[in-house]
């Protein structure tokens, strides 16, 4: 199967922090990958160069074939990058809906509709929200609407970055029952998270970065047979 | 009784900076552009429609059109200047800019050098001069227009997308938004309003030159926005008013009119850091409260967005 998002050698510093040191990941059409690892293992940067924020030193990223190292965060999104970023971070001064339309204003009217109604069916609660602004959320509802909002430009691909933080246990489920439906629906994603158990739930293959490196890589029934990853990242 | 020329002018005057107060709101207050040197704006504006209608002769509807349409350009230019920069250079830019457009009125002989150029005419509709409250009518027609073009930006995908490029560009950014488009719109929108005041001075003054439109206009016409509150349009005419009247009022204080603008920001930045129309300002409240008052509550819903 050819791969959907190839990221190549992708070496990027900030001043003299180096925070990867050449990393390959890829995701196949309709695949879901998690990528776990500690903190400041380079995780969020992976995201962030992948969707076009951080800009690497070497490497490219290649999406449907098509190289878009040089392109800007919009146009991948609009390519079909899907990025829900992490902290839960919606436009707090912006109504629930209108966190919505703006991430989807490039589309026809119509179709942008569509996709609003599309979301909303998916959280029923943000549709009894939708006129409030995003700041009177709860913790778990901003981040329905992150996930949201990385939906409406109907994305091929999603990058999400630690969804499952800061949540009480029981939004946690929920978040990870909402992954799991889309993943059943189609949609190719790859998930950086803290909790590996649930990573590994949602997901048919598994990174695991280390100071900039990627040191090991497996599928997920193959890593939760491993005794050395289990031992490292599910506390044995 | 007629109305006193003195405060046709006054409100002539209120309404030109009212709509260059307003575009820079544009600007700096929904999408977060600084910028230091609006009045740079006005004097292309100006120059543009006073060589069009004095040198050439063209009709003055024609010279305030071509005014705009030249400080819309050259708005968009420094906005896409302005995508390679940080916040902190752009202010220093956009003080740069003022001084260099200042400097080309006063070295070119196009722009009347020292001399300026004066017999700037008066629009005219059917034979007839606009002078004094007619002209004063058109003005305040041409500014009403122009918040009407604001209000409709506000309520837009654009004018969402200014107050996101404001908050948090990064994420605007990720999430689809063309964050260099959206920068280059808000200065070219900024600058045409910009634009329009100038031409519209011009007109008024019949005389122009270059130091008309030297820096510490650009600094009067922050103050009137950040007096009024920099993402409230009704604030950018109301700090027009009070910028352009209180130097009457108090006239015997004349000569320390630039320290009473420094003296204005403090204390508004103080008490009303949002403007005194800003959100939850207290002229705002009191305001609505009258307007309530009345039956003209504005709809529950505020949409604009602040730092978060």
């Amino acid at each position: 199967m050819r791969a959907m998002l190839e990221a190549r050698g992708l070496r990027v510093s900030y001043g003299k922090i180096v925070a990867l040191r050449g990393v390959d990941v890829s995701v196949a059409k309709g695949e879901s990958v998690s990528v776990v690892g500690r903190n400041g293992a380079g995780k969020t940067t992976l995201l962030k160069t992948i969707i076009g924020l951080v800009k690497p030193l070497e490497g490219s990223v290649v999406f449907e074939g098509r190289d878009i190292t040089g392109l800007p965060p919009w146009d991948r999104a609009r390519m079909g990058i899907g990025y829900v970023p992490e902290g839960r971070r919606v436009f707090p001064y912006l109504t629930v809906e209108e966190n919505l339309v703006v991430a989807g204003y490039s589309l026809d009217p119509q179709v942008l509709k569509e996709r609003i109604e599309y979301v909303y069916s998916l959280f029923p609660r943000l549709r009894e929200r939708r006129s409030q602004l995003a700041f009177t959320l709860s913790g778990g509802e901003a981040q329905m609407l992150s996930i949201a909002r990385g939906l409406i430009m109907r994305p091929k691909l999603l990058l999400m970055d630690e969804p499952s933080q800061g949540l009480a246990p029981i939004i946690v489920e929920e978040v990870f029952k909402t992954i799991a439906r889309l993943v059943e629906e189609g949609y190719s994603l790859l998930l950086v998270e803290q909790n590996v158990a649930k990573a590994l739930e949602v997901s048919q293959r598994v990174y695991v970065l280390d100071q900039g490196r990627v040191v090991y890589q497996a599928s997920s029934q193959e890593a939760l047979g491993d005794p050395v990853f289990k031992d490292a990242y599910l506390g044995g | 009784m007629p109305i006193p020329e003195y405060y046709i002018t006054l409100a002539t005057l209120v309404g030109i900076y009212g709509i260059a107060a307003l575009g820079l709101n544009i600007t700096m207050g929904w999408a977060g552009q600084v910028n230091l040197g609006q009045a740079g704006f006005l004097g292309i504006g100006a120059m543009t429609s006073a060589i069009l209608t004095a040198k050439l002769g063209l009709p003055v509807g024609l010279g305030i059109a071509a005014a705009a349409l030249a400080a819309l350009v050259v708005g968009a230019v420094m906005g896409l200047v302005s995508i390679r920069l940080r916040e902190d250079f752009l202010a220093i830019t956009t003080i740069a800019f003022n001084f260099l457009v200042v400097y080309i009125f006063e070295y070119y002989d196009v722009f009347g050098g020292s001399y300026g150029i004066s017999n700037i005419p008066r629009p005219s509709i059917g034979g007839h001069e606009l002078r004094g409250p007619s002209y004063m009518f058109l003005t305040w027609g041409i500014l009403a227009l122009l918040v009407l073009l604001a209000l409709r930006i506000q309520r837009s995908w654009m004018g969402l997308a200014f107050n996101l490029v404001r908050e948090d560009e990064n994420l605007a950014s990720a999430v689809g938004v063309d964050v260099r488009r959206m920068k280059v719109l808000a200065f070219a929108v900024g600058a045409m309003y910009g634009g329009v005041a100038g031409a519209l001075s011009a007109h008024f003054k019949g005389y122009i030159v270059f130091s008309d439109f030297e820096f510490p206009y650009s600094i009067a016409i922050l103050t009137m926005s950040i007096l009024g509150g920099l993402d409230s349009i009704a604030g950018a005419i109301l700090g027009s008013f009070i910028v352009v009247v209180s130097p009457e009022v108090f006239r015997p204080l004349m000569q320390y009119r630039r320290v009473m603008y420094g003296v204005l920001i403090v204390v508004v930045v103080f008490f009303a850091p949002r403007g005194l129309l800003g959100k939850n300002a207290v002229a705002r409240r009191l305001l609505e409260r009258m307007m309530a008052g009345y039956g003209l509550a504005p709809k529950g819903k505020k949409k604009e967005g602040e730092g978060g």
